[in-house]
Order: structure tokens, then C-alpha cells, then sequence
């Protein structure tokens, strides 16, 4: 390219060094690294908007956000698994640099919350019908402060054509009333602090004491520790965060068991 | 800690206080003051004698303070404590979650003081218990939110039931804007096209023989008169007759008409070999194959299509514009388009897919226009061409290039700064225009368009780097 001109030599242009035909190149090359994805898959762009947008002081407009970032040419999607997810992390990692008050977390979060509800409004039922969808239970235990990661998993679900209840600070007899009544295939339970694995334990104990074609049992969220440890003391099948995974190890369970 | 210049607290009017007189003076100051050996140990916790709400911490005397805070507090106060005992304490205040009896949580925001000999630290604490109170009401009013979310989305999947298993083909019109709201599949049938594509289209233009105000004022009339009959229509599509049987209602304000609609039994036609060779290259090739409507929309893709923007349903993606996946949006799909349009077809056109992550995938696109009266669609075959990109860029660097750092700093002092930002805005301009004039096949109107500029201001910047030279 730059020893070549294909144009001919008519024009100044033709006298220009090398130099200067390479700092073009780089300033070329890092316009084009500013539209790549980080290590996270996320666009450090549209990622600095939606940061900004959740802690602006001057309230917040969920569908003016999703057409801003749809406008960043991001999926539905991609804001649903990465950017809102990112975006929550991001809250934690200010809150720690005190850069921002606990106060400011909780209204981000809902800020997050209600940007995750009009994004997933209308993603239900794409690709099954509702008579033969999968049926999952998600369970945030009582005393959490935030959801917001049990309805990304939520919306996940959802879009992958399953059937989806969430239970958000419900005692542990309402948790097992749902089970006995609504059969779900899988429950996956939102874990965020050590502290409350035990309470989770007595919850997977009851479930399993149900009998009756036992939930797949998943736990997931920010829980900290070795998985293998967390999953001999509560008694769960799987600790993951991923739905995808907690899904397709329900699917191929149900088939080995030759219930689909 | 001075105010307004005033030199009265160095000055030795104060006296000096008694440490029992202090520690009373430190509880009133603050909510809860902690004073904090540099090993971490609490040595004493003072608390506000006028709020007995914190109850007896006592027993927090001789602990860790790390043994009273909540995990995610512990890292941000070992922090902030071993930044104060380097000398540098924290400019803002802190917000920790202390923990006590497993089930006893409250947040207090602390200001980091020295205090006495050996590295201790006071720390005086505001009680946030009022704030956390209030954003637990928060939480819980968007806990009941979720929970009318979930009624609501009860409702959506019996709808969806409904749709899904009458026998009727249903299709929702908005009165005001004449387009589809929602439609079943016996609907889509009838009509020709997929369930997804009939969202948001115009319901008139299914129909050869009505025009959309004439058809709204007949279907609005009919649901008026009780003896009146069913519309009769054509399908554009399907070619066969279509009675609609109108009912209007409101919903949220809007007046929207429920179509019941009844026709002829399709005819299948069985398709000849080729027929059934170009649908089976369809699914199966590893190329993305989309079809697209004049105006751009996706009217079909294949799996390829689908694995290479990263969507996992055709219903992501059917209905969309392609720009929406362009890497330069609506300028490569007005290239596609006008190309097509023009000369029928294009090909290697080089661009960029964006996936669903926004990571761009390098494609090379042939365009075809297809000729069919009825429905004229445009063609499009991609090959994502990254591993190529990846060969071409291998090739590039061991071609001994001159490394771009070393020209650089040859070029950094040979002239004024002013002088190479301008020679690099030339070179710049030059390279893009460039690009742009072999991407749109020497197109003008089209290059001008991608690089935002006047079709005036394109010819004189092709004089300026002598690129008219081409082709005069």
C-alpha cells in the first residue's frame, strides 16, 4: 500500500514518505481496535453509555437506553447476556473503589432490572410451543439484596423456549409448594453469599425428600468457593452460571431417562 | 481541621481534652466510631449514647474487624486499611456491610482518622441503616413489579395457546396504522409467508386488489353491520381468494381489528429435482445464503446465515434489515442494493458481519437480483473469509515490510508536528477514499455516500490525490 500507488503519481500526494503513509496506517489500525470487543466479548463503547445511563442523576428512560444501544448495532442478545451482566459487575467494582455509594448500586441495579425487562418483553415461546416447554423454577433465597442475575438467567431461559417462574424471597414452604404443584424440570437456585449455602442445603434436602422425578438442581450466582466443595454440602447436580449448561444437562437427563 | 483561616484550634485555646471526656465526645460525633490496632484488632468500639439501636458491641473488643464485616466489605477495608498504614488514607469515605450473628447486617460509611501512637485508626462511622431501609422498600416494590410481570406473562402464554391450536387462521390489525400486530401460523399459511415476516407488515399489501385505506374503511364497515358478509380479497402471495371476518376492539386505547380469516385449500405443487437440489444446497452449504425483499429486509437465510451473525432463531433475523448486521450499516446495503438493481449482480463484494457479540466477521457477498415479476427478491451468498484474512495478514508480515515504529521516528523530527498531522489527515483521506472507490466498483454516487461527503466535494478530493486518473 504504501509503496504502490495504484493511482498513478499525479498529485502531491505522491511525494509523501513512507512515514507518514505508516502513522496514517496506525491511525488506522487504532480506529479500528476502538470498534473491537474486550476480553469479556463487550464493546468498551457501549458499555461506557450504559454505565453512564444507570447512575445519570437525571433519571432513566429503559427503552430510550435499548434503542441507544441497539443503535451501538448490539443484538437483544448480546445486551441481555453480556452488556447487562458486564454492566452489574461494573456497579461492584465501583461500590469497592468507593466510587460510588451503596444507594447508587441499588438504583443502578433496578435501572439494569427494568433495561433487562424491556429488552426481554416479547421473548417467550420462540421456537417451542408452551404445551411441551421444559418448566424451570428460579430461586433467589430470602435476605438477598439483588435479583437482577436470577432474571438475565431468567430471560436466558426464556428465549431458549422455556417455560419460567421466579421466586424471589419466598420462604422455604412456599418454595416447596411450588415444587410439589408445578413438577418444574430444573431448579436453579441464586446463591451470592457462603453464608447462605446452608439454607440452601435444607432447601435441596427438602426438594429431594419430594421424591417424585427430582429437579435437575443447579446452583449458581456470586457465590466464591470450590465448586466440588459447594456441591457435596448442598447437594446439588450442578454449580454453574451458565443456563445453557444447566439446560442441555436437563435435556439429556430427561432423554436418558426416557422421558422425552 | 481549621475554619475560615481562623487559627483557634492551634493557637492553645483548647485545652487538652481527658481521654474519658474524648471517647464521650468521639460517641456523640459519629453513629459508631471503631478504633483499630494496625493489625486489624479492634481495640474499642464507641457507639452514640443517644441511639441504643446498634445494642451491646462489646464483645467486638479484642476481634478482627474483618470478623464483623461481610464478605464483600473484607477486601475493600484490607485495602483502604493497608493504603492508611502506607501513609496514604483513603480520600473518601467507606461503606462497609458489617455482619454480626449470621443474620445481623447494616451498612456504615466510615472516614479513616489518625489517632494516638502505633498506627491506629479511628474510624467514625454514619449509621446507613435509614438508606437501607428505603432501598429495601425499593427492592420489594420491584419485587412485586416482577411478580405482575409473571401474572402477565401467564396471560401471554395462553394467548399464545390460543393462537397456536385454533383451527382458525387469526391476524391482528392495528386500525390506525393498518399493519399485522400478530398472526398464527394457519394464518401464515394461508397468506403465503412465514409467521414472523407477517409482523409489522402492512396487512393491505397481502392483497393484490386492495389498497390499505380502501381496505381498513371495508373492514371497519363490515364489523358495523350485523348481516354483513365476510371481505373477499386476493392473496398476492398464494393466489387464491381470502374471506376476512372482522371484529374491532380496543386495547390500551388503540382500536385493533381481529381477522378471522378463511380460503381456498392451497394447492401443493410438487417441486422437480433441481428445485429440490437448490433447497437441500440451501440448508446444508456452509456458505450463509439470504434472501432479501427490494427494499433490503430479510425475507430468508439459511443455518449459515444464522451460525455467522450468531442469532439462534430465524425469527432474530427475518423481518430485519440486513444493515442491521452490515459493519457500515445502511451504506454497504445501499451498495448491495443499487448494484443489484442496476447491473443484476455483484460479486466479491468485501465487507464486514457484525455477530451478535459485535465482533465483526470478515465476508466476501456475491449479489443476484431474481427476476420474478411477482416477487422480486435480491440473493446473497457470504463466505466468512477470516481464516483468508488471517493468511493474507501472515503473508503481510513476512513480506519484510518496513517496520511502521522505525518509520515513524525517522519521520518525527523531519518536520513540524503541524506539518505531519497534516500529511497524515492526506494520507488518511487518501486511503479511504481509496477503499471506498474500490468497494463501491468506482461508483461515485455510492463512495460519496459511504464516506459522507457531497458528490462535489468526493471529485475534488479525487483531483487533489490524482485518483480521476483511473478512469479520466
Amino acid at each position: 500500500m504504501a509503496q504502490d500507488d495504484t493511482f498513478g503519481t499525479n498529485g502531491s500526494y505522491a511525494e509523501s514518505s513512507n512515514g507518514v503513509e505508516s502513522l496514517a496506517a496506525q491511525v488506522i489500525t487504532m480506529l479500528c481496535e476502538r470498534q473491537t470487543v474486550s476480553a469479556a466479548g463487550v464493546r468498551q463503547i457501549a458499555l461506557d453509555y450504559l454505565g453512564r445511563s444507570i447512575l445519570a442523576r437525571d433519571g432513566f428512560d429503559a427503552a430510550r437506553v435499548l434503542d441507544e444501544l441497539r443503535g451501538y448495532r448490539l443484538t437483544v442478545d448480546a445486551i441481555i447476556d453480556l452488556y447487562i451482566p458486564q454492566a452489574a459487575l461494573l456497579l461492584g467494582e465501583m461500590w469497592k473503589r468507593s466510587d460510588i455509594t451503596f444507594a447508587d448500586v441499588t438504583i443502578g441495579s433496578l435501572r439494569l432490572q427494568a433495561l433487562l425487562g424491556e429488552a426481554s418483553h416479547g421473548l417467550v415461546w420462540i421456537g417451542q410451543t408452551p404445551t411441551n416447554a421444559l418448566h424451570a423454577l428460579i430461586v433467589v433465597s430470602e435476605g438477598e439484596q439483588h435479583f437482577l442475575g436470577a432474571s438475565v438467567v431468567a430471560a436466558q431461559l426464556r428465549r431458549s423456549g422455556c417455560d419460567v417462574s421466579l421466586s424471589i424471597s419466598e420462604t422455604r414452604k412456599q418454595i416447596l409448594s411450588r415444587v410439589k404443584s408445578d413438577h418444574p424440570d430444573m431448579i436453579l437456585l441464586s446463591c451470592a453469599r457462603l453464608g447462605a449455602l446452608e439454607t440452601i442445603t435444607k432447601t435441596v434436602k427438602n426438594i429431594k425428600a419430594i421424591g417424585d422425578r427430582t429437579p435437575v438442581l443447579a446452583l449458581g450466582g456470586a457465590v466464591r468457593g470450590k465448586i466440588d466443595a459447594i456441591k457435596k454440602q448442598t447437594g446439588v447436580d450442578m454449580v454453574t452460571n451458565s443456563a445453557t449448561e444447566v439446560l442441555s444437562f436437563c435435556v439429556k437427563r430427561k432423554k436418558a431417562l426416557g422421558y422425552i | 481541621m481549621t475554619t475560615g483561616g481562623s487559627n483557634f484550634w492551634s493557637s492553645g485555646a483548647v485545652p487538652l481534652i481527658e481521654p474519658q471526656f474524648l471517647s464521650s465526645i468521639i460517641a456523640a460525633a459519629s453513629d459508631i466510631a471503631l478504633v483499630v490496632s494496625a493489625e486489624g484488632t479492634i481495640l474499642s468500639v464507641l457507639i452514640n449514647n443517644q441511639d441504643d439501636s446498634f445494642g451491646n458491641l462489646k464483645h467486638w473488643e479484642g476481634r478482627a474487624v474483618v470478623d464483623f464485616l461481610t464478605e464483600d466489605s473484607i477486601d475493600k477495608f484490607q485495602g483502604a486499611h493497608a493504603a492508611y498504614l502506607s501513609g496514604t488514607p483513603p480520600k473518601k469515605s467507606l461503606e462497609l456491610n458489617h455482619l454480626d450473628n449470621a443474620t445481623w447486617q447494616y451498612p456504615v460509611r466510615y472516614t479513616f482518622h489518625r489517632f494516638g501512637h502505633e498506627n491506629a485508626v479511628l474510624l467514625l462511622g454514619r449509621d446507613l441503616r435509614p438508606i437501607a431501609e428505603t432501598q429495601q422498600q425499593l427492592v420489594q416494590a420491584q419485587i412485586a413489579l416482577e411478580q405482575g410481570y409473571e401474572a402477565r406473562r401467564e396471560f401471554d402464554t395462553r394467548y399464545r395457546v390460543v393462537m397456536g391450536n385454533v383451527d382458525d387462521a387469526v391476524v391482528f390489525v392495528s386500525v390506525q396504522t393498518g399493519r399485522i400486530e400478530d398472526a398464527n401460523d394457519h394464518a401464515a399459511v394461508l397468506l403465503g409467508l412465514k409467521t414472523d415476516s407477517l409482523m409489522g407488515a402492512t396487512f393491505a399489501s397481502l392483497f393484490s386488489d386492495r389498497s390499505g385505506a380502501e381496505l381498513t374503511e371495508s373492514l371497519m364497515n363490515a364489523t358495523l353491520s350485523d348481516d354483513a358478509g365476510p371481505i373477499l380479497v386476493r392473496s398476492s402471495r398464494t393466489r387464491q381468494t381470502v374471506a376476512i371476518h372482522p371484529i374491532v376492539f380496543r386495547a390500551a386505547g388503540q382500536r385493533v381489528l381481529m381477522c378471522r380469516l378463511t380460503g381456498e385449500d392451497a394447492v401443493s405443487v410438487q417441486p422437480d429435482a433441481s428445485t429440490r437440489h437448490a433447497v437441500a444446497l440451501f440448508r446444508s452449504t456452509t456458505d450463509a445464503v439470504a434472501f432479501l425483499d427490494m427494499r433490503g429486509a430479510m425475507l430468508s437465510v439459511n443455518e449459515a446465515f444464522l451460525d455467522l451473525v450468531g442469532a439462534a432463531h430465524l425469527s432474530d433475523v427475518v423481518g430485519a434489515s440486513l444493515s442491521d448486521f452490515m459493519a457500515r450499516g445502511q451504506i454497504d446495503m445501499s451498495v448491495i442494493l443499487e448494484n443489484a438493481t442496476k447491473s443484476g449482480q455483484m460479486r466479491s463484494y468485501a465487507t464486514r458481519l457484525v455477530n451478535d457479540l459485535g465482533a465483526r466477521v470478515p465476508v466476501e457477498v456475491s449479489v443476484a437480483k431474481l427476476e420474478d415479476p411477482e416477487n422480486p427478491a435480491i440473493a446473497l451468498i457470504m463466505r466468512d473469509v477470516s481464516r483468508l484474512e488471517g493468511v493474507r495478514k501472515a503473508e503481510n508480515t513476512s513480506n519484510n515490510l518496513p517496520d511502521p515504529g522505525r518509520n515513524v521516528m525517522d519521520l518525527v523530527g523531519s518536520a513540524s508536528l503541524k506539518d505531519i498531522v497534516a500529511e497524515t489527515t492526506d494520507a488518511v483521506e487518501k486511503m479511504c477514499i481509496e477503499t471506498a472507490v474500490n468497494l463501491t466498483r468506482n461508483n461515485r454516487v455510492a463512495a460519496a455516500e459511504m464516506l459522507g461527503l457531497s458528490r462535489q466535494s468526493l471529485y475534488v478530493k479525487l483531483r487533489k490525490f490524482g485518483l480521476l486518473s483511473k478512469d479520466g
